[in-house]
């Protein structure tokens, strides 16, 4: 609550104020009581709601925009961006019915290497969506990923014979070098459509086309770079805990069996699939079970406070993102401390400007610049450290710019991680 | 090498280990579902301050209401004045329904947040995770 | 009006004996005497908690309180449920989890102090009588009502006092806890029964709650004063306006300015402190089902408070207008308003049900007194007989021992609290502390918000507390509370006396203060990790709730086996 809120009731005490001084002192005779409550109400309601949005930015990175080249309304077209998530039926339909109006053809079409995709216009009785495309000079395109202008009805080559299209601009769609569909715009006169039109266009839906693929590497790199850190448990962390169990199992055999439970329960959750977020109150729950097994070799020395909000444990967290900012406090904090020290993990949720935020700090030795550097730089892996990058990498695709992760680290002063997302 | 006394102290209530030491002995069908009965003192006094939050929330809220009735009654003139229903005053209202339902919704709030908080904070976690990730 | 009542009643307390009869425990484990062996279900729990909970203050006292005053009546109710809430969410889990016999153990136990765990038990045997008493006087006005005559030569009110108390103390040292808990929670829904009966016949009738509270509203209210020997009607002063009448739906018929205030901190402060509703919940199975027995206890409050609001209302506009039909209200009114405000259930009952009716509220307002007579001594009992007997006195007893000092306890407080009440003939206080019952129960409410409630709830939630912070706490709190009553007798309640009457506003912050100022001078348990796994940890709670579930699984597969 701290961060905004401050803010917030300021601007509330203002509001209020400016409801009392216009509607009681300004008029003669002052408004009614209850009129004024109401606007005051209004409008405390209306800043409440809208105050988050504005704090909260943009929702996803900023796109790259496309400058508009055929003038305003080809720029709206381009920041509508239908093909944006990719070339499918239902994308192709969106964009065929915005861009009809617009290209001064009489018929339209964009179709992918097998089929159309969608058509309007006449000629739409057997141009019919999911057939593949009829026409040769279609093909010839697909082939060639070259613009083409069809003059005549013969060169169009329709199979049917009463078809009322007689020109046509064919353009490729592609992503990179390869051609993926095309843009199809008809005439049912002799004078073809403007072809630097239907060209700029099909270029401008291409990088639609581009940008989504760019987002579906993303999103597999992203699952990548989970999988590489579930499958990245320290061997030294597994080869102590057992080591502790084993020397356990003679003195204290009830506790031994209780640390193979947890180490059980810490490797199920570390290897599971499912999905890139988590409650909190898993994540939670995998940290407890991480320390309780470096506890139980550290003894002592380490000790943990927990300072958590309730409302925080049903927020939803990207999935091992806590428990390393914990084993990092621990690997580079405590374990070179000779007396031992303290690991912190707070966790805040902010309802106001919508954001969870997770701090991890300790009083061990700090870690030094280079290690820090090699830390957030993803090099770090032989020595155990867990890539920080890799988090800041997940968290970049997950939520844009809209996350901070900060750490400060004094040599000898101990490291403080925070970390902030949006809540969702 | 370091003492382990206090890392893993069991919780053991004397009056109840007749109940249940028949079962987590014997290494039955069930052994491995037992091995849950013990918290980290750590992870108590994590729970702890959560639910003492969660308390001194409610209780704040509680006693501005319960303070709050007696305040409007000396304050504001419409409070004890006014008419809702027959001869019925907001103060009146309040006082004969309007506290027991407020009593019993806080309750009800209270209850199943601290409930939450330490069935999430303690012991083990059943629930599948959650997957999000398409939305962005 | 005898035969048919008394028959009834009759048949009511066979019927309770024979109950606590048919479930005496087996064996008389010391656990399954004060604790029911801890296997309760939470509604069940939670309908017993209330049947020790809903005294003669709740039945009686609060519609009389409603009666005399009006709007400022209604507080008395509200007061009693709120208490629950700082019980839910300070007291009910950590209590249950904690897992001692009685607050005084509780204390001792987690504080590591015989010196406190018998401070304890002298402020929990204080509350307890100031909280008895009441009962027997409750008891004893509603004999004197129903049945009017008394035997063995007694007067009628004394009688009501002896046979109550003489019946109850019988089905607590035979019964023990499980007997109690179970009929308890009976008693509670009979209670229940008798309220929403009369709710029902009233609005059937064509009661209109909005209308009636318009129509008394519409003239000051006034009640009767006896004055030179004459019974006449006297107007209330409006105590928030000096000068002006006070009405019956606004407030100032009962508190000045801070009166309200005081009440609601000393009721709402004293539930968590009251020894034979915190006994209750140790016999949750678990400390969450003791929350939810909480939760359970406030939405039951809140339909019996509710209703008895109605009835108070209902018994002030209806009492008036029933009087020139029926003769025998004559002599229990003056111009149309009961003398004693504590009639007005019972004489509601009856201009409604005929004698039927009487007998059924009366009943219930016998069984609200008993079951909570039961519900103190059997506290009693726990902490004279475990905590001072077995700790103190005998450590090596036997169960068997215990179980009998315990009973020993209860046999003595019982009588000790009767002759208290037998000695407060109701009549005399009335002119002072109008609706005596719900007064008198005050004082218990603000014994224990004073002098345990603020050192328990610390104990609980803050680790630094130590044994001297909490013995100098007790100590402050109810020295200070009982001070205050005793300065309030010489002011009456008046300005002032307003606060005095109910000392806890004052009296609990200080005894907050002196707790963490000595608290914080003295050091704190060594091994207080392991108090607070067992105060706050839930590792109990799943194991009992696993062992429940395999219980279940496993009894259900035997069934579908064969």
């Amino acid at each position: 609550m701290s961060r905004g809120s401050l803010p917030l009731a300021g601007a509330l005490v203002v509001a209020w104020a400016l409801v009392y001084l216009v509607t009681q002192r300004v008029p003669d005779p002052p408004l009614e009581v209850g009129v004024t409550v109401l606007i005051g109400v209004a409008l405390s309601v209306a800043l409440t709601v809208g105050y988050p949005s504005a704090l909260r930015g943009p929702r996803k990175p900023r796109q790259p925009r496309q400058p508009g080249r055929h003038g305003r309304t080809i720029a709206a077209v381009g920041r509508s961006m239908p093909l944006r998530s990719g070339l499918t039926t239902e994308a192709a339909q969106r964009a065929v019915k915005l861009l009809h109006p617009l290209l001064g053809g009489d018929a339209m079409a964009i179709t992918d290497r097998e089929r159309v995709l969608a058509f309007v216009g006449p000629g739409s009785d057997h141009h019919t969506v999911g057939d593949a495309p009829q026409t040769e000079a279609a093909s010839r395109v697909l082939a060639r990923g070259k613009t083409t202008v069809v003059r005549s009805k013969g060169k169009l080559g329709c199979p049917k014979p009463g078809c009322p299209l007689r020109t046509a601009v064919i353009s490729p769609l592609s992503i990179g070098k390869r051609v993926v569909g095309t843009l199809k715009v008809y005439r049912l006169d002799d004078i073809p459509p403007p072809r630097d039109l239907v060209e700029g266009l099909a270029g401008i839906l291409s990088l639609h086309l581009e940008l989504a693929e760019l987002d579906r590497e993303r999103k597999l790199a992203v699952d990548a770079r989970l999988d590489a850190l579930r499958a990245q448990i320290n061997p030294h962390f597994l080869f102590n805990t057992l080591n502790t169990i084993a020397s356990k199992a003679r003195t204290d055999p009830e506790e031994a069996r209780r640390l193979l439970l947890r180490l059980s329960d810490f490797f199920r959750y570390a290897v599971r699939q499912e999905g890139q977020l988590v409650e909190f109150g898993q994540e939670y729950y995998f940290v407890r079970t991480y320390v309780s097994l470096e506890q139980a070799r550290y003894g002592e020395r380490l000790n943990v406070r927990y300072d958590i909000d309730p409302q925080v444990l049903t927020a939803n967290v990207p999935v091992l993102t806590v428990q390393p900012l914990v084993e990092n406090a621990v690997k580079h904090g405590i374990a070179d401390k000779v007396d031992g020290g303290t690991v912190l993990l707070k966790a805040r949720v902010d309802p106001l400007t919508r954001t969870t935020s997770i701090r991890v700090a300790d009083d061990g030795v700090g870690i030094s610049r280079e290690v820090l550097d090699r830390l957030t730089a993803g090099e770090d892996t032989a020595n155990g450290g867990v890539g920080l990058s890799n988090i800041s990498q997940r968290l970049e695709v997950l939520y844009g710019e809209r996350y901070r992760l900060d750490i400060q680290s004094h040599d000898g002063g101990g490291t403080v991680v925070e970390l902030q997302i949006p809540l969702r | 090498m370091f003492r382990q006394a206090r890392s893993l102290a069991r919780v053991r209530d004397v009056r109840d280990t007749g109940a249940h030491s028949p079962l987590s002995d014997d290494g039955g069908p069930w052994a491995a579902d037992i091995g849950d009965d013990y918290d980290m003192p750590a992870d108590v006094d994590a729970s702890f301050r959560t639910v003492r939050k969660v308390a001194v929330g409610h209780f704040a809220v509680f006693l501005c209401v319960v303070v709050g009735v007696p305040v409007l009654t000396l304050t504001v003139g419409w409070w004890s004045g006014g008419r809702l229903i027959g001869g019925m005053s907001p103060s009146f209202v309040m006082a004969a329904f309007g506290l027991y339902v407020f009593f019993f919704v806080l309750a009800v709030a209270a209850a199943t947040l601290s409930n939450g908080v330490e069935e999430r904070m303690l012991g083990e976690q059943e629930r599948e995770p959650v997957d999000e990730s398409d939305d962005s | 009006m005898t035969a048919a009542s008394v028959i009834a009643l009759g048949v009511l307390l066979l019927a309770v004996t024979v109950l606590a009869i048919v479930l005496r425990p087996g064996r008389a484990s010391t656990l399954e005497f004060y604790l029911a062996g801890r296997r309760v279900g939470v509604a069940t729990n939670a309908c017993a908690i209330c049947g020790d909970y809903f005294s003669a203050a709740s039945f009686l006292g609060v519609a009389a309180a409603v009666y005399v005053s009006g709007l400022d009546g209604l507080w008395y109710a509200a007061g009693f449920a709120a208490g629950f809430v700082p019980v839910l969410l300070f007291v009910a889990a950590p209590l249950r989890r904690f897992g001692e016999f009685s607050i005084p153990d509780f204390l001792g136990r987690r504080l590591g102090s015989d010196r406190v765990r018998l401070i304890a038990v002298c402020v929990v045997q204080l509350i307890i009588l100031s909280y008895l008493v009441p009962q027997a006087v409750g008891s004893g006005i509603t004999w004197e009502l129903l049945v009017g005559e008394g035997v063995f030569g007694l007067t009628p009110y004394a009688t009501g006092v002896v046979l109550s108390t003489v019946a109850i103390t019988a089905l607590v040292v035979f019964g023990g806890m499980r007997g109690t808990t179970w009929t308890q929670a009976v008693q509670f829904l009979l209670l229940l029964a008798a309220f929403v009966w009369l709710a029902v016949v009233v609005l059937a009738s064509g009661f209109s709650y909005p209308d009636a509270v318009a129509e008394l509203d519409a003239e000051p209210l006034a009640n009767p004063v006896l004055s030179d020997g004459e019974w006449g009607l006297a107007t209330e002063p409006n105590r928030l306006d000096p000068g002006a009448p006070a009405t019956f739906g606004e407030p100032g018929g009962r508190y000045g300015p801070f009166g309200q205030l005081t009440l609601m901190v000393t009721l709402v402060m004293g539930t968590a402190g009251l020894p034979h509703i915190m006994n209750r919940y140790f016999t949750s199975p678990t400390g969450t089902a003791a929350r939810m027995t909480t939760v359970w206890v406030l939405g039951l409050a809140g339909l019996f408070y509710t209703l008895a609001v109605l009835l108070g209302t209902a018994s002030r506009s209806l009492i008036a207008r029933a009087v020139p039909e029926e003769p025998w209200l004559a002599k229990l009114t003056v111009d149309g308003v009961l003398r004693v405000p504590e009639h007005a259930p019972l004489v509601l009952g009856r201009i409604f049900g005929g004698e039927a009716g009487l007998g059924f509220i009366a009943i219930g307002a016998l069984i609200a007194v008993m079951s909570t007579i039961a519900g103190l001594l059997l506290a009693s009992a726990a902490s004279w007989g475990h905590d001072v007997y077995e700790r103190h006195i005998n450590p090596a007893a036997s169960q068997r021992q215990a179980v009998w000092a315990g009973r020993g306890a209860v046999i003595a407080v019982a009588m000790f609290s009767a002759a208290l009440a037998l000695g407060l003939r109701p009549d005399s206080l009335t002119a002072l502390f109008p609706s005596i019952v719900a007064t008198m129960v005050t004082w218990a409410f603000a014994l224990a918000g004073s002098a345990l409630a603020p050192v328990f709830i610390l104990a609980i939630w803050w680790r630094g507390t130590t044994s001297r912070g909490a013995g100098a706490g007790m100590i402050t709190g109810a020295v200070t509370a009982i001070g205050m009553f005793a300065s309030a007798t010489l002011v009456a309640d008046k300005g002032a006396g307003e606060v005095l009457l109910a000392p806890t506003i004052v009296a609990a912050p200080l005894a907050v203060l002196v707790t963490v100022i000595v608290s914080s001078r003295t050091p704190t348990p060594k091994d207080l990790d392991r108090l607070w796994l067992r105060l706050h940890g839930t590792a109990a709670d799943r194991r009992a709730t696993r062992l429940a579930r395999l219980t279940i699984v496993g009894v259900n597969g035997d069934r579908s086996g064969r």
